[in-house]
């Protein structure tokens, strides 16, 4: 069995990948299991041919190939041609099997053989995994089995041991865990794209962060932390700018976000002259009241010009390592009571600030409005203003709502999502601008005459502001502009000392001033710190402390807060296309498209009715002739083999084949020789069951094999006396099936070898 | 083992590589085959592990120290795969298994065993285990090895050697045998004094007492010591295994060859020691009761709290001793107070010879020196033919 087994091993996976290989360059038939079945059914008979011990086994591949031969002989020339035209795997098939039989016997007994093919299968999988031609999710565990048994048999080969070390007995013994690891593979995943180690990547932020943690322990309330991640929530007015570059968020962005976000963490309304501070402690909704501001001005101007002033976007920002616990969003932003990531946060004076230190890996995800600045549009909206009354302020509302994640729409879920939004705390929520934001703010005469000319003709508060904004963008930009002198104490010397003395900045000065003059001019503004982000193509960007800046928002009247970039260098035009018609627009006429006229119906052609043709009884008859034709020949020409073998056998020739016969006919019965049970032990064993005259010749046979005794015509005839009663008593066990063991016992007729000549 | 071992990581980095570079079934097939192959042979090794049995055999069920006893084992596959490395290491310490080199590597289809007959030496009594100490089983890529004790260790019970000892070069023996039979019965005894009330009537020196007129004793030398005395020390000294057996090996060795010696010239000696029941005495007087002695011997128990301190405090008051011709003292300490029985001895005039069992062969005694005691300190490995 182990031989058998071990060319198996070999050649079930081979003809396997033969048979995949042979798929595609040959057509095979839609019965997609017929070239396996055919294959097996062929290494079975060559397997057959092979291992089994006795003549008899040519008949497996003889009468099938005779009945084949007659039947191709007397098909007709044209439908043998068509049947080899449409069949070519067929005949591909066998030379196929074959070479895999060869190619599995010799690897299993031949160690160059093996790494032939080894080198060969292992080549062949390169190249697949390379092109990925070639594979599937069958052939590659299929091909792994034969490497993995040719990796053992080496292994084996120069491992020195004792005891029972043939190596094919070996692969065999160990066969079931190669299968094992053969089948788990199969089954286990294999997706088409390369593995994307996000979750290596996302262990080994998560390790750079817990030791990065470690290091940050030791700067608890180190201004150099600040300096370090370019954020600050106090509004000091520092010298020079670090250059540090420390990563703190990534920042997901859509199509539509816009090529610049600017995230807001901080916002300051009251300037000393040195430094921002807030004084608004107010804990009110103010973000998403600014939010529903907008959206309510612009659907209360035009509806249908909403998403050409204010386009939703979806960010997502999630922090590394970033120890705060200001929550950063664009303006604009649609807030649930709790963020996506579930992250419990309040509002403290328009800030959002996190109730924890958020940690590495926070994360939310966020709707916001991004305002069509740089459009006419835009400018239309603010300038001209609607009036808003309350049911659009409901509506909008409701709207705003309906975005936020497991919400119904309806009144009634805006309160429990958006609570304080409601119509009645608008006027407070303007107060509080009003109070905070757009505090009392002196300049000097010198500067405002200044101004006066800069914004003579502006006839808008967003045309002065724009004007504002210009003019601070024709500044210097300066990293290191160094500290403010001492002497600076005021909003107005600030200002005189960037616009005198200095003239040049950074993002604080620039946002600063802007804030201060917009106030000035009776306009509401604030200064916002946080992270301006430009977005590339990619989706994903990530948010550096150098991102760190400083800008001025302004608040006008019927629209909400709008941002505005002051600092030279750092004004970008974000901006998409207006798409909606303008009311008063003329309309488009789109002109009359001509009818159709129905397709016509095309008749199917009627189906021709099948023709049956009779089978010819001779594609029958002749096969089976010209098998049992074989098989009588063989029977004969076996039967001549025997007689003549058994003429030329000496008398202990022919009372060796006749014991072993005798001991086939007594292992088909049921009765084996046990390991290391002598002849005489197996004698007694059977004594019971079988008769004296059957058993008989067991003794001669242990004084031939031990005692050496040379085999003479007694012996002879009492072991084929022996094979008769033999015969009998298998007739009587089996019956009707006798036969098959009689035809069996035929193809044993000649002496065996004398190496097995007894037990 | 170890290039298998580098070879397969390199492989496993490799596909690692590969399913980073590419993706379909074989990058990630070549990934979990390599992810698996370690995994598999870890479970290979679990079952091996789990159905692996060991049956050893002892030709003796006492067997004596010292002495070839035959030894079998049989590694067994009782299961439905093969065992692809299996090796055995034996038990060294105070056991040689002949024959056998426990470096080799054994294959063992299923159910199929393989039989090795050999012979093992003990070489101290006592009981301990002897035979398969520790598996080794690897799988069939030599990735791994598992190592693990034996779970079924064969216990024996070993009895000491009893060595036959043709001389005592460490003992006068005509000293220990004979009289002082030069001397005319009727002169002067060297030791002879007046008859007191309770001697023994049978030392009545006749002669002298006609020759002087009234009842006169004999004091020789001698002649009132009978026997051989044989004291020994059952303390154990140390916990671990490996002092202990062979110092109490030795000790009975020791005890067993005097013994032995005396009997086989017909010379009666007591052996005393140390025990549960106190101080129990055996005598032996031929060769005919060496076997029940021998026996007694063989179960003598060592433990701690018999030390030689106790042994010769009571050695000290027994009277037995002091009546005997001379006394060989077994011990694993020289002492003070072994030294103080020496003297105790000389002064009663009892021949001392002490064993000092783990002391150097050269070994000095101060307290001896000016008395017919000798010490003498016998290794624990020492050849006993040699050394008594």
């Amino acid at each position: 069995m182990i031989p058998v087994l071990c060319d198996l091993l070999y050649m079930i996976p081979l003809g396997a990948l033969t048979v995949y290989a042979g798929g595609l360059f040959f057509a095979y038939p839609e019965q997609a299991f017929l070239p396996y079945l055919c294959a097996a059914v062929l290494l079975g008979i060559t397997l057959a041919v092979k291992h089994w011990d006795n003549r008899l086994r040519f008949l497996i591949p003889g009468v099938p190939a005779a009945m084949l031969a007659g039947l191709l002989f007397i098909a007709d020339g044209e439908k043998r041609q068509a049947f080899l035209e449409g069949n070519r795997w067929l005949v591909w098939m066998i030379p196929a099997v074959f070479l895999c039989y060869m190619a599995g016997r010799l690897a299993s007994s031949y160690p160059v053989v093996r790494r032939v093919l080894f080198t060969g299968l292992f080549l062949a999988l390169m190249v697949s995994m390379t092109t990925g031609l070639f594979s599937s999710r069958m052939t590659v565990p299929a091909a792994f089995l034969p490497m993995l048994a040719i990796a053992v048999q080496e292994i084996q080969l120069k491992w020195e041991k004792s005891g029972y070390t043939d190596g094919r007995a070996h692969l065999v013994s160990i066969a079931p865990f190669l299968v094992l690891i053969s089948v788990l593979v199969f089954l286990l995943p294999a997706p088409e794209e390369p593995y994307d180690w996000n979750f290596a990547v996302r262990i080994w932020e998560r390790s750079v962060d817990v030791v990065k943690r470690a290091g940050n322990l030791l700067h608890q309330e180190d201004e150099d932390y600040e300096a370090m991640i370019g954020f600050t929530d106090n509004g000091v007015l520092m010298g020079n700018l670090g250059n540090d570059s420390r990563e703190m968020m990534k920042l997901t962005t859509d199509r539509n976000s816009g090529n610049v976000v600017y995230l807001a963490g901080k916002t300051m309304d009251t300037f000393d002259g040195r430094e921002w501070t807030e004084k608004n402690g107010a804990q009110a909704s103010d973000r998403i009241m600014d939010t529903l501001e907008s959206l309510c001005a612009v659907y209360s101007y035009d509806p249908a010009i909403a998403s050409d002033v204010l386009r939703r976007a979806d960010i997502g920002v999630q922090y590394l390592d970033f120890r705060t616990r200001y929550l950063f969003t664009p303006l604009k932003p649609v807030l649930a009571v709790d963020l996506a990531d579930e992250i419990p946060y309040g509002q403290l004076g328009g800030d959002l600030l996190a109730v924890d230190q958020l940690r590495y890996g926070s994360f939310y995800r966020i709707p916001v409005y991004r305002i069509n600045q740089d459009q006419e549009i835009f400018r239309e909206v603010v300038n001209h203003p609607a009036a808003m009354d309350e049911a659009q302020w409901e509506q909008t509302r409701a709207m705003v709502a309906s975005m936020l994640p497991g919400t119904d729409a309806g009144e009634r879920a805006a309160d429990t999502v958006l609570p304080g939004t409601g119509w009645s705390g608008l006027p407070a929520y303007r107060e509080r601008i009003r109070s905070y934001d757009l505090q009392k703010t002196e300049i000097s005469d010198r500067l405002e005459k200044y101004l006066d000319g800069v914004m003579a003709g502006a006839d808008s508060d967003l045309e002065r502001l724009e004007r504002l904004e210009t003019l601070l963008s024709g500044f210097e930009y300066s990293s290191s502009p160094g500290r403010l002198p001492a002497e600076v104490r005021s909003p107005a010397e600030y200002l005189d000392h960037l616009f005198y003395t200095e003239q040049k900045g950074y993002c604080s000065h620039f946002a600063t001033a802007f804030v201060l003059i917009a106030r000035h001019m009776g306009i509401p503004a604030r200064y916002v710190q946080g992270y301006y982000v430009r977005c590339g193509r990619e989706e994903v960007t990530l948010v550096t402390s150098d991102m760190a800046h400083a800008w001025p928002e302004a608040y006008l009247t019927g629209f909400g807060w709008v941002p505005f970039e002051p600092t030279p260098g750092m004004r970008s035009v974000s901006s998409w296309e207006v798409t909606a018609p303008r009311s008063g627009a003329p309309e488009r006429v789109t002109p009359d498209l001509p009818q159709q006229a129905p397709a016509e119906e095309i008749p199917l052609p009627e189906e021709e009715a099948e023709e049956r043709h009779p089978v010819n009884p001779a594609y029958i008859l002749v096969p089976l002739l010209l098998g049992s034709l074989f098989l009588a020949l063989f029977l004969a020409v076996n039967a001549a083999i025997n007689r003549r073998n058994y003429r030329r056998m000496g008398e202990s020739g022919r009372f060796r084949a006749s014991c072993a016969r005798n001991l086939a006919i007594l292992r088909f019965m049921g009765f084996v020789i046990g390991q290391g049970e002598t002849l005489q032990e197996f004698r007694d064993r059977l004594t019971e069951k079988l008769p004296e005259e059957a058993l008989g010749f067991i003794g001669c046979m242990e004084e031939h094999a031990y005692a050496g005794r040379e085999a003479d015509s007694g012996m002879r005839a009492g072991a084929e006396s022996s094979e008769s009663a033999l015969m009998a008593e298998l007739k009587r066990q089996k019956g009707r099936w006798f036969f098959l063991y009689r035809f069996l016992l035929s193809g044993r007729r000649s002496a065996p070898a004398q190496s097995r000549s007894v037990a | 083992m170890k290039r298998n071992r580098i070879i397969f990581l390199i492989l496993w980095l490799l596909s690692l590589a590969g399913i980073t570079c590419f993706g379909g079934p074989v990058s990630y097939g070549l990934f979990w085959m390599f992810t698996l192959i370690p995994a598999v042979s870890l479970l290979y090794l679990l079952l091996v592990w789990m159905f692996f049995r060991i049956y050893q055999e002892l030709g003796s069920k006492f067997p004596v120290a010292d002495h070839t006893v035959p030894y079998f084992f049989t590694l067994v596959n009782e299961y439905h795969f093969g065992y692809a490395g299996i090796r055995v290491r034996l038990f060294s310490s105070f056991s040689t298994i002949t024959g056998l080199d426990d470096g080799v590597e054994y294959e063992l289809l299923p159910q199929t065993g393989i039989k090795k007959q050999t012979q093992i030496v003990c070489r101290y009594r006592g009981e301990y285990e002897v035979g398969i100490k520790r598996v080794e089983i690897t799988d069939f890529f030599r990735l791994f090895r598992l190592t693990y004790n034996n779970k079924e260790t064969l216990r024996v019970t070993v009895k000491p050697d009893a060595v036959a000892l043709e001389e005592l070069k460490t003992a006068d023996i005509s000293r220990l045998t004979s009289r002082e039979s030069t001397q005319h019965p009727a002169m002067q005894d060297v030791l002879v004094r007046e008859y007191a009330p309770g001697d023994d009537v049978r030392r009545m020196n006749w002669r002298i007492s006609a020759a002087q007129g009234r009842l006169m004793v004999r004091g020789e030398t001698g002649e009132e010591k009978e026997g051989i005395g044989i004291l020994f020390s059952t303390c154990r000294r140390s916990a671990a295994q490996a002092d202990y057996l062979p110092a109490e090996n030795k000790v009975l060795e020791i005890v067993l060859a005097l013994a032995l010696f005396f009997a086989g010239r017909g010379i009666p000696s007591d052996t005393l020691y140390l025990a549960a029941e106190g101080m129990p005495e055996l005598p032996l007087s031929g060769l005919d009761g060496f076997e029940a002695y021998y026996d007694r011997i063989g179960d003598v128990q060592f433990r701690e709290e018999w030390t030689e301190e106790q042994l010769v405090t009571e050695a000290s008051g027994d009277g037995r001793l002091l009546g005997m011709k001379a006394v060989f003292l077994v011990l694993q300490e020289w002492t003070p107070q072994a030294a103080r029985l020496v003297q105790l001895f000389d002064e009663n005039k009892v021949a001392a010879i002490a064993y000092v069992v783990g002391a150097d062969r050269d070994l000095r005694c101060a307290e001896v020196t000016g008395t017919d005691a000798a010490v003498y300190g016998i290794p624990t490995d020492a050849d006993l033919k040699e050394v008594l």
